[in-house]
Protein backbone atom coordinates (compact mmCIF):
# COMPACT_ATOMS: atom_id res chain seq x y z
CA UNK A 1 0.00 0.00 0.00
CA UNK A 2 2.82 2.37 0.60
CA UNK A 3 4.51 1.84 -2.63
CA UNK A 4 1.67 3.55 -4.01
CA UNK A 5 2.56 6.82 -2.69
CA UNK A 6 5.76 6.26 -4.26
CA UNK A 7 3.98 6.15 -7.64
CA UNK A 8 1.24 8.69 -6.64
CA UNK A 9 3.83 11.66 -6.53
CA UNK A 10 1.74 13.75 -7.75
CA UNK A 11 -1.13 13.88 -5.14
CA UNK A 12 1.90 13.51 -2.25
CA UNK A 13 3.09 16.98 -3.46
CA UNK A 14 -0.21 18.05 -3.52
CA UNK A 15 -1.09 17.30 0.09
CA UNK A 16 2.50 18.80 1.65
CA UNK A 17 1.29 21.94 -0.29
CA UNK A 18 -1.89 21.93 1.34
CA UNK A 19 0.01 21.18 4.99
CA UNK A 20 2.34 24.08 4.57
CA UNK A 21 -0.68 26.28 3.25
CA UNK A 22 -3.09 25.17 6.30
CA UNK A 23 0.27 25.93 8.49
CA UNK A 24 0.54 29.51 7.39
CA UNK A 25 -3.15 30.03 7.91
CA UNK A 26 -2.87 28.83 11.25
CA UNK A 27 0.24 30.02 12.56
CA UNK A 28 1.19 33.85 10.67
CA UNK A 29 -0.06 36.49 12.38
CA UNK A 30 0.09 38.71 9.59
CA UNK A 31 -3.34 38.90 8.06
CA UNK A 32 -1.16 39.16 4.33
CA UNK A 33 0.50 35.91 4.88
CA UNK A 34 -2.59 34.35 5.88
CA UNK A 35 -3.83 35.28 2.56
CA UNK A 36 -0.92 33.88 0.88
CA UNK A 37 -1.14 30.35 2.96
CA UNK A 38 -5.14 30.39 1.62
CA UNK A 39 -3.53 30.63 -1.97
CA UNK A 40 -0.89 27.62 -1.44
CA UNK A 41 -3.91 25.97 -0.10
CA UNK A 42 -6.16 26.45 -3.77
CA UNK A 43 -3.04 25.80 -5.76
CA UNK A 44 -2.04 22.18 -3.71
CA UNK A 45 -6.18 21.02 -4.77
CA UNK A 46 -6.00 22.31 -8.49
CA UNK A 47 -2.60 20.14 -8.31
CA UNK A 48 -4.37 17.55 -6.76
CA UNK A 49 -7.68 17.76 -9.37
CA UNK A 50 -5.53 17.47 -12.24
CA UNK A 51 -3.32 14.86 -11.58
CA UNK A 52 -7.00 13.09 -10.82
CA UNK A 53 -7.63 13.77 -14.30
CA UNK A 54 -4.64 12.38 -16.06
CA UNK A 55 -4.75 9.24 -18.04
CA UNK A 56 -0.73 7.90 -19.41
CA UNK A 57 -0.62 8.04 -22.69
CA UNK A 58 -3.65 9.36 -24.24
CA UNK A 59 -4.46 12.51 -25.79
CA UNK A 60 -5.99 16.07 -24.32
CA UNK A 61 -9.64 16.32 -24.69
CA UNK A 62 -9.64 17.76 -27.88
CA UNK A 63 -11.49 15.83 -30.38
CA UNK A 64 -9.03 14.84 -33.19
CA UNK A 65 -10.34 13.95 -36.61
CA UNK A 66 -13.96 13.31 -35.75
CA UNK A 67 -12.79 10.54 -33.55
CA UNK A 68 -14.91 10.49 -30.41
CA UNK A 69 -13.81 7.43 -29.03
CA UNK A 70 -13.67 7.67 -24.74
CA UNK A 71 -10.60 5.52 -24.90
CA UNK A 72 -8.49 7.88 -26.75
CA UNK A 73 -8.92 10.71 -24.42
CA UNK A 74 -7.71 12.05 -21.03
CA UNK A 75 -10.95 13.09 -18.53
CA UNK A 76 -12.35 16.84 -18.84
CA UNK A 77 -14.19 16.83 -15.95
CA UNK A 78 -11.17 17.89 -13.57
CA UNK A 79 -10.24 20.41 -16.00
CA UNK A 80 -13.72 22.53 -15.62
CA UNK A 81 -13.50 21.77 -12.23
CA UNK A 82 -10.34 23.74 -11.70
CA UNK A 83 -11.33 26.15 -13.79
CA UNK A 84 -14.03 26.48 -11.24
CA UNK A 85 -12.14 27.07 -8.44
CA UNK A 86 -9.21 29.49 -9.93
CA UNK A 87 -12.48 32.05 -10.69
CA UNK A 88 -13.57 31.58 -6.61
CA UNK A 89 -10.08 31.50 -5.80
CA UNK A 90 -9.02 35.04 -7.40
CA UNK A 91 -12.40 36.39 -6.33
CA UNK A 92 -12.01 35.50 -2.80
CA UNK A 93 -8.29 36.75 -3.14
CA UNK A 94 -9.05 40.16 -4.68
CA UNK A 95 -12.29 40.55 -1.61
CA UNK A 96 -9.82 39.36 1.79
CA UNK A 97 -6.86 41.64 -0.02
CA UNK A 98 -9.42 44.62 0.01
CA UNK A 99 -10.40 43.97 3.45
CA UNK A 100 -7.03 43.80 4.58
CA UNK A 101 -5.80 47.20 3.27
CA UNK A 102 -9.56 48.72 5.20
CA UNK A 103 -8.33 47.04 8.39
CA UNK A 104 -4.83 48.53 7.97
CA UNK A 105 -6.47 51.74 7.41
CA UNK A 106 -8.16 51.93 10.83
CA UNK A 107 -5.57 49.95 12.60
CA UNK A 108 -2.27 50.83 11.27
CA UNK A 109 -1.35 47.73 11.89
CA UNK A 110 -1.23 44.15 9.89
CA UNK A 111 -1.08 42.20 13.23
CA UNK A 112 -4.13 40.03 13.93
CA UNK A 113 -3.51 39.62 17.64
CA UNK A 114 -1.71 43.02 18.10
CA UNK A 115 -4.69 45.11 17.69
CA UNK A 116 -6.56 43.59 20.72
CA UNK A 117 -3.11 44.58 22.63
CA UNK A 118 -3.06 47.92 20.78
CA UNK A 119 -6.33 48.86 21.84
CA UNK A 120 -5.79 48.17 25.12
CA UNK A 121 -2.26 50.36 25.62
CA UNK A 122 -4.11 52.89 24.02
CA UNK A 123 -7.17 52.58 26.27
CA UNK A 124 -9.75 52.35 23.83
CA UNK A 125 -12.71 49.88 23.81
CA UNK A 126 -11.21 46.88 21.34
CA UNK A 127 -14.52 47.01 18.82
CA UNK B 1 -26.64 67.03 31.68
CA UNK B 2 -29.89 68.57 32.73
CA UNK B 3 -28.65 68.90 36.24
CA UNK B 4 -26.46 71.82 35.12
CA UNK B 5 -27.26 75.50 35.46
CA UNK B 6 -27.59 77.57 32.29
CA UNK B 7 -23.86 79.01 33.01
CA UNK B 8 -22.75 75.70 33.38
CA UNK B 9 -24.11 74.36 30.23
CA UNK B 10 -22.31 77.47 28.25
CA UNK B 11 -18.78 76.01 29.77
CA UNK B 12 -19.45 73.04 28.57
CA UNK B 13 -20.46 73.80 25.12
CA UNK B 14 -17.27 76.13 25.28
CA UNK B 15 -14.76 73.44 26.51
CA UNK B 16 -16.91 70.37 23.34
CA UNK B 17 -16.04 73.20 21.26
CA UNK B 18 -12.24 73.46 22.23
CA UNK B 19 -11.75 69.75 22.15
CA UNK B 20 -14.00 69.82 18.43
CA UNK B 21 -11.11 72.45 17.05
CA UNK B 22 -8.60 70.98 18.32
CA UNK B 23 -6.06 74.17 19.01
CA UNK B 24 -3.46 74.47 20.92
CA UNK B 25 -4.28 77.06 23.07
CA UNK B 26 -5.31 76.58 26.59
CA UNK B 27 -9.19 75.37 27.04
CA UNK B 28 -11.66 78.29 28.98
CA UNK B 29 -11.68 77.69 33.19
CA UNK B 30 -14.11 75.37 33.68
CA UNK B 31 -15.45 74.37 37.91
CA UNK B 32 -17.27 71.37 38.20
CA UNK B 33 -19.73 71.04 39.56
CA UNK B 34 -20.96 74.94 39.65
CA UNK B 35 -21.08 76.77 42.75
CA UNK B 36 -24.19 77.99 44.40
CA UNK B 37 -24.20 79.27 47.43
CA UNK B 38 -27.81 79.65 48.31
CA UNK B 39 -28.64 76.34 46.62
CA UNK B 40 -26.69 74.34 49.61
CA UNK B 41 -28.82 71.95 51.76
CA UNK B 42 -32.41 72.41 49.65
CA UNK B 43 -31.07 68.29 48.52
CA UNK B 44 -30.42 69.67 45.11
CA UNK B 45 -27.39 67.17 43.99
CA UNK B 46 -25.29 67.86 41.27
CA UNK B 47 -23.75 64.70 39.31
CA UNK B 48 -20.04 65.15 39.42
CA UNK B 49 -18.34 65.82 35.39
CA UNK B 50 -15.18 64.68 35.78
CA UNK B 51 -12.97 66.44 32.41
CA UNK B 52 -10.06 65.78 32.15
CA UNK B 53 -7.68 68.61 32.62
CA UNK B 54 -5.89 69.71 29.54
CA UNK B 55 -2.09 68.56 30.89
CA UNK B 56 -3.97 64.41 30.91
CA UNK B 57 -5.77 65.18 27.81
CA UNK B 58 -2.16 66.49 25.87
CA UNK B 59 -0.42 63.32 28.26
CA UNK B 60 -3.21 60.90 26.64
CA UNK B 61 -2.33 62.10 22.75
CA UNK B 62 1.30 61.74 23.06
CA UNK B 63 1.00 58.62 24.85
CA UNK B 64 -1.48 57.38 21.74
CA UNK B 65 1.27 58.71 19.58
CA UNK B 66 4.28 56.63 21.34
CA UNK B 67 2.20 53.72 20.96
CA UNK B 68 1.18 54.21 17.39
CA UNK B 69 5.26 55.14 16.72
CA UNK B 70 6.76 52.37 18.90
CA UNK B 71 3.93 49.48 18.28
CA UNK B 72 6.39 47.35 16.52
CA UNK B 73 9.26 46.91 19.17
CA UNK B 74 6.67 46.48 22.02
CA UNK B 75 4.99 43.92 20.16
CA UNK B 76 8.02 42.00 19.59
CA UNK B 77 9.00 42.25 22.90
CA UNK B 78 5.57 41.09 24.28
CA UNK B 79 5.88 38.06 21.83
CA UNK B 80 9.33 37.18 22.93
CA UNK B 81 8.01 37.13 26.94
CA UNK B 82 5.04 34.69 25.85
CA UNK B 83 7.60 32.78 23.42
CA UNK B 84 9.79 32.51 26.15
CA UNK B 85 7.34 31.62 29.04
CA UNK B 86 6.40 27.63 29.01
CA UNK B 87 2.97 28.45 30.31
CA UNK B 88 1.85 30.80 27.68
CA UNK B 89 -1.31 29.99 25.34
CA UNK B 90 1.24 31.22 22.33
CA UNK B 91 3.11 27.80 22.91
CA UNK B 92 0.10 25.82 23.25
CA UNK B 93 -1.62 27.20 20.29
CA UNK B 94 1.72 26.88 18.10
CA UNK B 95 2.01 23.32 19.47
CA UNK B 96 -1.79 22.73 18.91
CA UNK B 97 -1.48 23.78 15.33
CA UNK B 98 1.58 21.91 14.41
CA UNK B 99 -0.07 18.55 15.67
CA UNK B 100 -3.10 19.17 14.05
CA UNK B 101 -1.62 19.94 11.32
CA UNK B 102 0.60 16.65 11.25
CA UNK B 103 -2.66 14.66 11.79
CA UNK B 104 -4.30 15.98 8.68
CA UNK B 105 -1.03 15.32 6.69
CA UNK B 106 -1.00 12.11 7.76
CA UNK B 107 -4.81 10.88 7.06
CA UNK B 108 -4.33 12.32 3.68
CA UNK B 109 -1.29 10.87 2.99
CA UNK B 110 -3.40 7.48 4.19
CA UNK B 111 -6.06 8.74 1.56
CA UNK B 112 -3.53 8.95 -1.28
CA UNK B 113 -1.70 5.83 -0.06
CA UNK B 114 -5.12 4.00 -1.25
CA UNK B 115 -6.07 5.61 -4.53
CA UNK B 116 -6.08 4.29 -7.87
CA UNK B 117 -2.30 4.74 -9.28
CA UNK B 118 -1.54 8.15 -11.10
CA UNK B 119 -2.77 7.88 -14.85
CA UNK B 120 -4.41 4.60 -14.42
CA UNK B 121 -7.19 4.22 -17.15
CA UNK B 122 -9.46 2.24 -15.35
CA UNK B 123 -9.66 5.08 -12.34
CA UNK B 124 -13.49 5.55 -11.08
CA UNK B 125 -13.10 9.63 -11.92
CA UNK B 126 -13.14 8.30 -15.56
CA UNK B 127 -16.83 7.19 -15.26
CA UNK B 128 -20.25 7.30 -17.48
CA UNK B 129 -20.25 11.08 -17.55
CA UNK B 130 -17.22 11.82 -19.03
CA UNK B 131 -17.30 9.23 -21.43
CA UNK B 132 -20.68 10.53 -22.53
CA UNK B 133 -19.41 13.99 -22.65
CA UNK B 134 -16.47 12.79 -24.87
CA UNK B 135 -18.34 10.49 -26.82
CA UNK B 136 -21.60 12.22 -27.78
CA UNK B 137 -20.42 15.86 -27.23
CA UNK B 138 -19.12 16.92 -30.55
CA UNK B 139 -22.86 15.74 -32.09
CA UNK B 140 -24.90 17.86 -29.18
CA UNK B 141 -22.71 20.73 -28.32
CA UNK B 142 -20.76 20.74 -32.20
CA UNK B 143 -17.44 21.76 -30.40
CA UNK B 144 -14.14 20.37 -31.05
CA UNK B 145 -13.06 21.03 -27.62
CA UNK B 146 -14.55 19.07 -24.88
CA UNK B 147 -13.98 21.38 -21.85
CA UNK B 148 -15.48 23.99 -23.87
CA UNK B 149 -18.22 21.54 -24.89
CA UNK B 150 -19.19 20.85 -21.15
CA UNK B 151 -18.46 24.24 -19.13
CA UNK B 152 -20.56 26.09 -21.79
CA UNK B 153 -23.22 23.93 -22.84
CA UNK B 154 -23.83 20.83 -20.52
CA UNK B 155 -22.46 23.08 -17.59
CA UNK B 156 -23.25 26.50 -18.47
CA UNK B 157 -25.27 26.76 -15.48
CA UNK B 158 -22.20 26.47 -13.46
CA UNK B 159 -20.25 28.90 -15.61
CA UNK B 160 -22.51 31.94 -15.37
CA UNK B 161 -22.18 31.15 -11.61
CA UNK B 162 -18.86 31.93 -11.48
CA UNK B 163 -19.03 34.94 -13.68
CA UNK B 164 -21.02 35.75 -11.52
CA UNK B 165 -18.76 34.97 -8.37
CA UNK B 166 -16.05 37.56 -10.48
CA UNK B 167 -18.73 40.55 -10.70
CA UNK B 168 -19.46 40.87 -7.30
CA UNK B 169 -16.20 40.30 -6.14
CA UNK B 170 -15.29 43.14 -8.66
CA UNK B 171 -18.24 45.08 -7.32
CA UNK B 172 -17.18 44.21 -3.77
CA UNK B 173 -13.92 45.76 -3.89
CA UNK B 174 -14.91 48.81 -5.55
CA UNK B 175 -17.10 49.08 -3.00
CA UNK B 176 -14.69 48.70 -0.15
CA UNK B 177 -11.72 50.48 -1.69
CA UNK B 178 -13.22 54.12 -3.78
CA UNK B 179 -14.94 55.47 -0.42
CA UNK B 180 -11.87 57.54 -0.22
CA UNK B 181 -12.85 59.14 -3.31
CA UNK B 182 -16.51 59.48 -2.52
CA UNK B 183 -15.87 61.66 0.53
CA UNK B 184 -13.29 64.10 -1.54
CA UNK B 185 -14.67 66.52 -3.92
CA UNK B 186 -13.23 66.48 -7.62
CA UNK B 187 -11.47 69.46 -7.60
CA UNK B 188 -9.62 67.73 -4.48
CA UNK B 189 -8.52 64.61 -6.64
CA UNK B 190 -7.19 66.81 -9.25
CA UNK B 191 -5.45 69.38 -6.84
CA UNK B 192 -3.72 65.74 -5.65
CA UNK B 193 -2.95 64.66 -8.67
CA UNK B 194 -2.61 60.73 -7.41
CA UNK B 195 -2.45 59.98 -11.44
CA UNK B 196 0.37 56.82 -11.76
CA UNK B 197 2.71 58.49 -14.37
CA UNK B 198 4.28 55.27 -15.39
CA UNK B 199 7.57 54.24 -15.32
CA UNK B 200 10.59 56.55 -17.42
CA UNK B 201 12.39 53.73 -18.53
CA UNK B 202 12.75 53.69 -22.50
CA UNK B 203 13.22 50.22 -23.08
CA UNK B 204 10.67 49.06 -21.35
CA UNK B 205 8.41 51.82 -23.42
CA UNK B 206 10.07 50.37 -26.41
CA UNK B 207 9.39 47.10 -25.72
CA UNK B 208 5.89 47.24 -24.59
CA UNK B 209 4.14 49.51 -27.73
CA UNK B 210 5.93 46.86 -29.82
CA UNK B 211 4.35 43.93 -27.93
CA UNK B 212 0.97 46.00 -26.61
CA UNK B 213 -1.38 44.85 -29.77
CA UNK B 214 -0.07 41.11 -30.14
CA UNK B 215 -0.90 40.42 -26.42
CA UNK B 216 -4.29 41.22 -27.04
CA UNK B 217 -4.35 40.08 -30.81
CA UNK B 218 -3.12 36.69 -28.99
CA UNK B 219 -5.97 37.22 -25.92
CA UNK B 220 -8.93 38.04 -28.76
CA UNK B 221 -7.77 35.16 -30.73
CA UNK B 222 -7.65 32.30 -27.88
CA UNK B 223 -11.11 33.43 -26.54
CA UNK B 224 -12.62 33.18 -30.47
CA UNK B 225 -10.81 29.72 -30.47
CA UNK B 226 -11.96 28.47 -27.51
CA UNK B 227 -13.89 25.83 -29.19
CA UNK B 228 -11.47 24.53 -31.22
CA UNK B 229 -8.28 24.76 -29.47
CA UNK B 230 -7.04 24.82 -25.77
CA UNK B 231 -8.41 27.91 -24.23
CA UNK B 232 -11.86 30.14 -23.99
CA UNK B 233 -13.17 32.56 -22.32
CA UNK B 234 -11.18 32.58 -19.39
CA UNK B 235 -7.82 32.32 -20.23
CA UNK B 236 -8.21 34.51 -23.31
CA UNK B 237 -9.93 37.08 -21.06
CA UNK B 238 -7.03 36.36 -18.44
CA UNK B 239 -4.42 37.23 -20.92
CA UNK B 240 -6.21 40.60 -22.55
CA UNK B 241 -6.73 42.03 -18.66
CA UNK B 242 -2.65 41.30 -18.49
CA UNK B 243 -2.11 42.94 -20.98
CA UNK B 244 -4.24 46.11 -19.93
CA UNK B 245 -2.50 45.99 -16.63
CA UNK B 246 0.94 46.30 -18.85
CA UNK B 247 -0.28 49.00 -20.82
CA UNK B 248 -1.40 50.77 -17.33
CA UNK B 249 2.28 49.71 -15.42
CA UNK B 250 4.67 51.34 -17.83
CA UNK B 251 2.40 54.08 -19.72
CA UNK B 252 0.49 55.27 -16.88
CA UNK B 253 -2.88 56.33 -15.89
CA UNK B 254 -3.70 59.19 -18.05
CA UNK B 255 -2.56 56.91 -21.38
CA UNK B 256 -4.47 53.91 -20.15
CA UNK B 257 -7.65 55.54 -19.53
CA UNK B 258 -8.18 56.29 -22.86
CA UNK B 259 -8.94 52.81 -23.80
CA UNK B 260 -10.38 51.51 -20.85
CA UNK B 261 -11.52 52.60 -16.98
CA UNK B 262 -13.21 51.20 -14.06
CA UNK B 263 -16.36 52.61 -15.12
CA UNK B 264 -15.97 51.18 -18.66
CA UNK B 265 -15.45 48.03 -17.08
CA UNK B 266 -18.57 47.84 -14.71
CA UNK B 267 -20.87 48.64 -17.92
CA UNK B 268 -18.63 45.90 -19.87
CA UNK B 269 -19.12 43.24 -17.06
CA UNK B 270 -22.86 43.69 -16.65
CA UNK B 271 -23.60 44.00 -20.02
CA UNK B 272 -21.52 40.35 -20.98
CA UNK B 273 -23.60 38.96 -18.06
CA UNK B 274 -26.73 39.98 -19.37
CA UNK B 275 -25.82 38.90 -22.70
CA UNK B 276 -24.74 35.67 -21.10
CA UNK B 277 -27.89 35.18 -19.35
CA UNK B 278 -30.10 36.19 -22.63
CA UNK B 279 -28.76 33.72 -24.42
CA UNK B 280 -28.68 30.62 -21.98
CA UNK B 281 -32.41 31.76 -21.31
CA UNK B 282 -32.84 31.32 -24.69
CA UNK B 283 -31.62 27.58 -24.75
CA UNK B 284 -33.62 26.91 -21.80
CA UNK B 285 -36.76 28.12 -22.94
CA UNK B 286 -35.85 25.84 -26.18
CA UNK B 287 -35.73 22.07 -24.27
CA UNK B 288 -31.93 23.00 -22.84
CA UNK B 289 -30.78 20.30 -25.60
CA UNK B 290 -30.64 21.96 -29.00
CA UNK B 291 -33.73 19.61 -30.78
CA UNK B 292 -35.50 22.97 -30.66
CA UNK B 293 -32.87 25.83 -31.02
CA UNK B 294 -32.62 27.70 -33.92
CA UNK B 295 -29.21 28.17 -33.88
CA UNK B 296 -27.66 25.97 -36.42
CA UNK B 297 -24.05 24.38 -35.07
CA UNK B 298 -22.42 24.60 -38.12
CA UNK B 299 -19.30 22.54 -39.41
CA UNK B 300 -17.32 21.04 -36.28
CA UNK B 301 -13.96 22.72 -36.85
CA UNK B 302 -14.53 25.91 -38.54
CA UNK B 303 -14.94 29.11 -36.55
CA UNK B 304 -18.59 29.31 -36.74
CA UNK B 305 -19.55 26.26 -35.16
CA UNK B 306 -20.93 24.91 -31.41
CA UNK B 307 -24.25 26.59 -31.75
CA UNK B 308 -23.89 29.35 -28.13
CA UNK B 309 -20.72 28.40 -27.23
CA UNK B 310 -18.66 30.81 -29.48
CA UNK B 311 -20.83 33.73 -28.13
CA UNK B 312 -20.81 32.60 -24.66
CA UNK B 313 -16.93 32.32 -24.81
CA UNK B 314 -16.90 35.98 -25.88
CA UNK B 315 -19.24 37.17 -22.43
CA UNK B 316 -16.96 35.20 -20.18
CA UNK B 317 -13.85 36.92 -21.97
CA UNK B 318 -15.16 40.05 -21.49
CA UNK B 319 -16.17 39.92 -17.96
CA UNK B 320 -12.65 37.87 -17.08
CA UNK B 321 -10.61 40.60 -18.85
CA UNK B 322 -12.47 43.64 -17.25
CA UNK B 323 -12.43 41.95 -13.97
CA UNK B 324 -8.38 41.64 -13.87
CA UNK B 325 -8.18 44.63 -15.60
CA UNK B 326 -10.63 46.99 -12.72
CA UNK B 327 -9.02 44.94 -9.70
CA UNK B 328 -5.97 46.19 -10.41
CA UNK B 329 -6.51 49.35 -11.06
CA UNK B 330 -8.55 50.00 -8.25
CA UNK B 331 -5.41 48.44 -5.96
CA UNK B 332 -3.11 50.72 -7.40
CA UNK B 333 -5.66 53.83 -7.22
CA UNK B 334 -5.90 53.01 -3.16
CA UNK B 335 -2.24 52.51 -2.99
CA UNK B 336 -0.91 56.09 -4.70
Amino acid sequence: MMLNLFHNYYEVAAVILFSIGLLTVLLQRNLIKKIIGLNIMDTSVFLFLAAKGYIAGRMSPIIKDGMTDASKYINPIPSGLVLTGIVVAVSVTAFSLSLTLRWYQQYKTLDLDGVVLKNVWRGEKYE
Amino acid sequence: MSGLSEEGKKDVKKFTDWVNANSEEIPPEIVYPPKHDDHHGHGHEHKEIVIPHEETLREKMAKREHIDENFQEEWQNVMQKANDDPSSPERWYRLASSIGGALIVLVLLITVANLPRFGSPDAPAMNEVARRYLESGLQETGAVNSVAGMILDYRAFDTLGESVVLFTATVTVIFLLQQKERNHNKEDIEAVDGNYKGIRSLPAKVIVAITFPFIILYGIYIVLNGHLSPGGGFSGGAIIGAGLVLNHLVFGQEFSEKFINVNKCKKLMAGGLFVYIALKTYSILTGANGINSHIPLGKAGSIFSGGLIFPLNICVGVVVACTVFSLYSLFTDWSS
